[in-house]
């Protein structure tokens, strides 16, 4: 049994802005299943004057294996925001499952900055898409795919801008295989891959952020981690224009 | 070198009259020195003794013993950076104990025990610290024994416990500063172990380069279970500098659980994901590999687009995460373990 949805807004606006949002979430409720997997892929791109346009893309992929037939949870979302220039991104994945034997998660985020063409330079515009694939097994489920989509008008706060042409940036997130021997009674995980690009585009960070408990046997295991990279040899190398592109 | 031992001089005394109060002080200082005392007083009702035995220490220890009181109290500390005790104390079925060994450090602890008629009490309560060097400490009591054992290289940690028949507390922090020269490798390798119920749990990390680190580390157990917990928070100026990073909790009844969870990759493209929106072509073929990674035989028959049903949650902010920092690498780990006394 294969379920897929997709999902594809686009707005348009007409005017200066300082402020994008987007996100997408996939939401697979699963009755009485011992084996699922849920893929959500969503995309954005922010067009802005003086031509400039910074774009984002997201992908989740996660599946699990219970020991039997049980209700479990897959919640994926992708999240991309830009505000006052300052790039965010942020791909999810929640898992809620019982009897648990297997789980495999795996988080990716690109993003890229550049120049679309002197003759758009007023151009405003945002767009967003995205695309859930769930295989939920033999029980029932429920399925959602749902989107969301801002953008702010300001004229006030973008920076001046000294890109020329930045490569785009590939940020990974690949979680290690979890097999455990006797099935876990309990389980909830949540990762987060967070990456970014500042303000000026000359420096950009990445990381991931677990939260993870189970409880088996009158035993409970709660392990956290953040970890983060701010990087600025990332962009060593990278052409810098002599006069920096400043939004009037 | 001096050596005294006292093993043969255990005091035990019989009530035969009323009112018998003895007062036993001792107090040892010495260096480079081995010690060992012992001590244990009874009367009809109850019984308490306490001994203590280790190098480069300083001793006292004070009894009473009256009818229907019985009172124990002792306490010491090291007197070099250099040294190891062991010390147990004992009211009738209730056992304590508290132990220590460091190269680099110093070690104190003092133990009282009251009985008297109904009423009982006996307590423990220690400290310890180390510096650029090894600790290693063993807490107990009826119910749980709590051993961790320390390797802080230019780095400092110091700990307390709190020990009681059926219930024991510890708490340690550490810290270590980020190295001004590069090759100077700083942090912790710390094990934390508690066994008690017929079974266990432990606690392994080890933190290791040039970086800054602040950590935490605790027990706790009373009559319905205990649990362990740790917290490392940390940066380094360059990702490259942190040498080890590592986290692992594990127990007699569950899987290990390993921290870091999985990789971070950041890796510069070429070029540019062509598809900039989702369009059929890529839905199709996202299709046929999300098929093949999980082995289904099925067509994709269904199609929703969302278009119409989408929503615009304005609330709904990607955090802004405040990461207004240098450029570096910054972690955070923590690990806890609860096990109920079934």
């Amino acid at each position: 049994m294969l379920m897929a949805a997709v999902m594809l807004l686009v707005l348009i606006q007409a005017d200066a802005s300082s402020e994008a949002r987007a996100f997408s979430r996939s939401y697979l409720i699963l009755n009485e299943s011992s084996a699922a997997s849920l893929k959500t892929i969503s995309q954005n791109s922010f067009f802005y004057p003086p031509g400039i346009y910074v774009k984002g893309y997201g992908e989740v992929s996660s599946s699990v294996k219970s020991s039997s037939q049980e209700s479990m949870i897959l919640d994926q979302s992708i999240n991309f925001s830009t505000m006052s220039s300052q790039y965010l991104g942020m791909v999810s994945s929640h898992i809620q499952a019982r009897n648990l034997t297997e789980l495999d998660v795996s988080l990716l985020g690109i993003s890229s900055i550049g120049l679309h063409g002197v003759e758009n330079i007023s151009l405003v515009k945002s767009e967003s898409s995205g695309l859930g694939l769930a295989y939920p097994g033999e029980g029932g489920y429920a399925f959602l795919l749902t989107g969301g989509h801002y953008l702010h008008l300001d004229r006030s706060d973008l920076p001046p801008t000294y890109t020329k042409n930045l490569f785009p940036y590939q940020f990974r997130f690949k979680g290690d295989e979890l097999r455990f021997e006797e099935p876990v009674d309990l389980f909830d995980q949540r990762i987060n891959l967070f990456f970014g690009l500042s303000s000026d585009y000359q420096s950009s960070y990445a990381g991931f952020s677990l939260s993870r408990f189970f409880e088996d046997d009158g035993t409970r295991c709660q392990s956290e981690m953040e970890y983060g990279v701010e990087n600025d040899w990332l962009h060593k190398g990278i052409e810098v224009e002599d006069a920096p592109y400043q939004y009037e | 070198m001096l050596h005294i031992n006292m093993n043969n001089k255990d005091l035990y005394i019989l009530i035969l009259i009323p009112i018998i109060i003895i007062l036993i002080m001792g107090s040892i200082r010495c260096v480079s020195a081995e010690v060992s005392f012992s001590c244990s007083i009874y009367n009809s009702a109850d019984y308490a003794s306490e001994s203590v035995a280790g190098e480069n220490l300083n001793f006292a220890a004070q009894a009473v013993l009256e009818n229907e009181l019985l009172f124990l109290e002792g306490g010491g500390s090291t007197i070099n950076n250099r040294s190891l005790y062991s010390y147990e104390l004992v009211v009738d079925e209730d056992h304590m104990q508290s132990a220590a060994q460091t190269d680099s450090g110093l070690l104190a602890w003092g133990g009282r025990a009251t009985a008297a008629c109904d009423h009982k009490e006996a307590s423990i309560s220690s400290k310890a610290s180390v510096s650029d060097g090894n600790l290693t400490t063993l807490y107990g009591n009826s119910d749980v024994s709590v051993s961790e054992s320390v390797w802080a290289p230019n780095s400092r940690f110091q700990q307390v416990a709190i020990i009681s028949p059926h219930s024991l507390s510890t708490m340690g922090r550490g810290v270590a500063n980020e190295a001004s020269t590069a090759g100077d490798v700083r942090g912790v390798d710390q094990s934390l172990l508690i066994e008690g119920f017929g079974r266990w749990l432990q606690i392994d990390s080890r933190v290791l380069g040039n970086m800054s680190l602040h950590w935490m580390s605790g027990a706790d157990s009373t009559q319905s279970g205990y649990s362990l917990k740790m917290i490392l928070t940390g940066r380094s100026d360059d990702p490259a500098g942190i040498e080890r990073m590592e986290m692992i909790g594990s127990g007699s009844d569950i899987p290990p659980q390993i921290l870091p969870p999985g990789g971070l990759d950041v890796s510069r493209l070429i070029e540019v994901n062509p598809n900039s929106t989702i369009d059929a072509r890529f839905v199709e073929e996202e299709s046929v590999d999300f098929n093949r990674e999980n082995a289904i035989n099925a067509s994709l028959d269904h199609w929703y687009n969302l278009e119409e049903s989408s929503i615009v949650d304005l609330m709904d902010r990607t955090s802004d995460l405040n990461w207004n920092k240098v450029a570096g690498a910054y972690f955070r780990m923590r690990m806890s373990l609860e096990q109920d006394n079934n």
